[in-house]
């Protein structure tokens, strides 16, 4: 062996073949690389799967109201509602009005707790009702408003590479039906609520949208009383009747204790009555309380508040004329899947 | 006369596989190829936001007021619009923007002719964009924009870029 190298003195070095060789073999290996690189891309990443599941998610979330449209108000704490009833979580307030969602969803939506049987468990229920597949995605749901610093966002960390879509998207927030109260004559104060003069638009109108409608049977209803005259104004009693076929004679809506019901709030603190009102005083109407007792967009409904001082002239106060909704916000959500 | 010449001996076969092997994978591993399927992601992101954008300014934030996008028009306020569609496009839920660029042209019909006008943005050289379009019910406009002055519908083009 020793011997031979000796002899030839060409040890060591690269032969013109192997050159010419590997030379043909790079060009064909880049030259196919390149031609199926669509193909061999396509076998091993996921990165475009990610992608596409990423866009679905969004639509669902932002273009659709969910199936049913009212699944916020589900009472999910039965087997039937949680498994059979709820089959989609969307986001939207209508299908005819894409990329406005209904802020009592968001809130729904972005806060689970498995430990409460009547919210939202993750990852189990947004695997199953949103994001869809047999593959076990993993994602990260996150919402902000553009004008406000209200955050919202659901899931994992995400790693380095995912599917990845943004969407900009106004919310509708509940409406509000301001009331200022005076010191004149009645210790009384009767709000009138018609509730088809909320949904149905005046002979002859277009039919509202949907992003504009004061929507106290999907929604809360914030009855803000104000300007409260005479100190140390306590209310006494709230009571709620509903007529069933008019002019019959009232019948007390019962007002339950556990939610959906209506709430009193002083000062942003939950109060019982009696209470002692402030200029910061909120009755709650609580999403899903009309619907338990049974009240609809036909409906209607008499809400009575006393109070042991003198807070209204016994006006008619026509709840269409009252409540409004605050302006849509913006805001973007960002979904990541992988 | 049978010899060794132009044979492999041993450690240039090894050394010849493993440069081989090297570079295969550097070639994999350092190049990204951009497949069709891929663009086509990368485009559909750039659409729906910018179209979102566009939705979200038309849409009147309180019921009988008249949409942002139709008042940017009717007053012809270029900058207030670029405001607004920078924010929206280039907003991200965490604390950081986005670099993505606009351009926009406003259609209008003027007589038997449709004529246009650019409504503000950025310079647009060949970027790699994504057109996005909608139309909008405008009640007037100033007399300096150079467009009808009348009740009428225009067709608003979004050029959008990621630079």
């Amino acid at each position: 062996m020793l011997g031979r190298r000796v002899e030839n003195h060409e040890d060591g070095q690269l032969s013109i073949d192997f050159v010419i060789g590997f030379t043909i073999f790079m060009i064909a290996f880049i030259f196919v690389a390149t031609m199926i690189s669509g193909l061999l891309i396509s076998l091993q990443s996921k990165s475009i799967d990610y992608d596409a599941v990423a866009y679905r998610t969004g639509v669902v979330l932002t273009e659709d109201p969910g199936e049913p449209f009212n699944w916020h108000l589900l009472d999910l704490s039965t087997f039937k509602a949680r498994n059979e009833t709820l089959k989609r979580l969307g986001l939207g307030i209508s299908r005819n009005v894409p990329g406005i969602l209904q802020e009592s969803k968001v809130e729904k939506f972005f806060s689970p707790d498995c430990g409460d049987s009547t919210k939202l468990c993750y990852p189990t229920d947004y695997s199953q009702r949103l994001i869809f597949g047999d593959y076990p995605y993993r994602f990260n749901i996150t919402l902000r408003e553009l004008d406000e610093t209200r955050y919202w966002a659901i899931g994992d960390e995400p790693p380095d590479k995912y599917g990845y879509i943004r969407r900009v998207v106004m919310i509708k927030r509940p409406g509000i039906a301001l009331i200022n109260t005076t010191n004149a004559t009645s210790n009384e104060l009767i709000i009138h609520m018609l509730l088809q003069n909320l949904y149905q638009p005046p002979e002859g109108l277009p039919k509202e949208n949907p992003a504009y409608i004061v929507d106290p049977i999907r929604e809360n209803l914030n009855i803000s009383l104000r300007n409260f005259t005479i100190p140390l104004t306590s209310m006494t009693n709230l009571e709620l009747y509903k007529y069933i076929n008019p002019p019959s004679s009232p019948t007390p809506i019962n007002i339950p204790v556990d939610s959906p019901t209506i709430r009193i709030y002083v000062d942003g603190n939950l109060k019982t009555l009696p209470a002692l009102v402030t200029n910061d005083t909120s009755i709650i109407i609580e999403e899903g309380y009309f619907p338990r007792e049974t009240i609809n967009e036909f409906s209607d409904v008499e809400v009575h508040i006393t109070f042991d001082k003198p807070v209204s002239d016994e006006t008619y106060l026509g709840i269409e004329n009252v409540a409004e909704n605050p302006p849509l916000s913006r805001a973007v959500m960002e979904i990541k899947v992988w | 006369m049978v010899d060794d010449t132009a044979q492999l001996y041993t450690i240039e076969g090894v050394a010849a596989g493993f440069l081989m092997i090297l570079t295969a994978y550097f070639i994999i591993s350092s190049s990204t190829v951009i497949t069709p399927q891929e663009t086509h992601i990368a485009d559909l992101q750039l659409e729906q936001l910018g179209s979102d954008a566009l939705r979200v300014m038309d849409t009147p934030t309180e019921n009988g007021t008249p949409g942002y996008l139709a008042l940017c028009l009717s007053n012809y306020d270029p900058i207030s619009f670029s405001d607004n569609i920078t924010r929206l496009i280039n907003t991200k839920t965490d604390s950081g923007t986005d670099r993505l660029h606009y351009n926009t042209t406003i259609f209008y019909r003027d007589g038997a002719a449709i004529g246009n006008a650019t409504f503000g943005g950025d310079i647009y050289y060949r970027e790699n964009a994504v057109k996005v379009s909608r139309l909008v019910t405008v009640d007037h406009f100033p007399p300096g924009a150079g467009i009808p002055n009348r009740k009428q519908v225009v067709l608003v083009e979004v050029l959008v870029w990621r630079s």
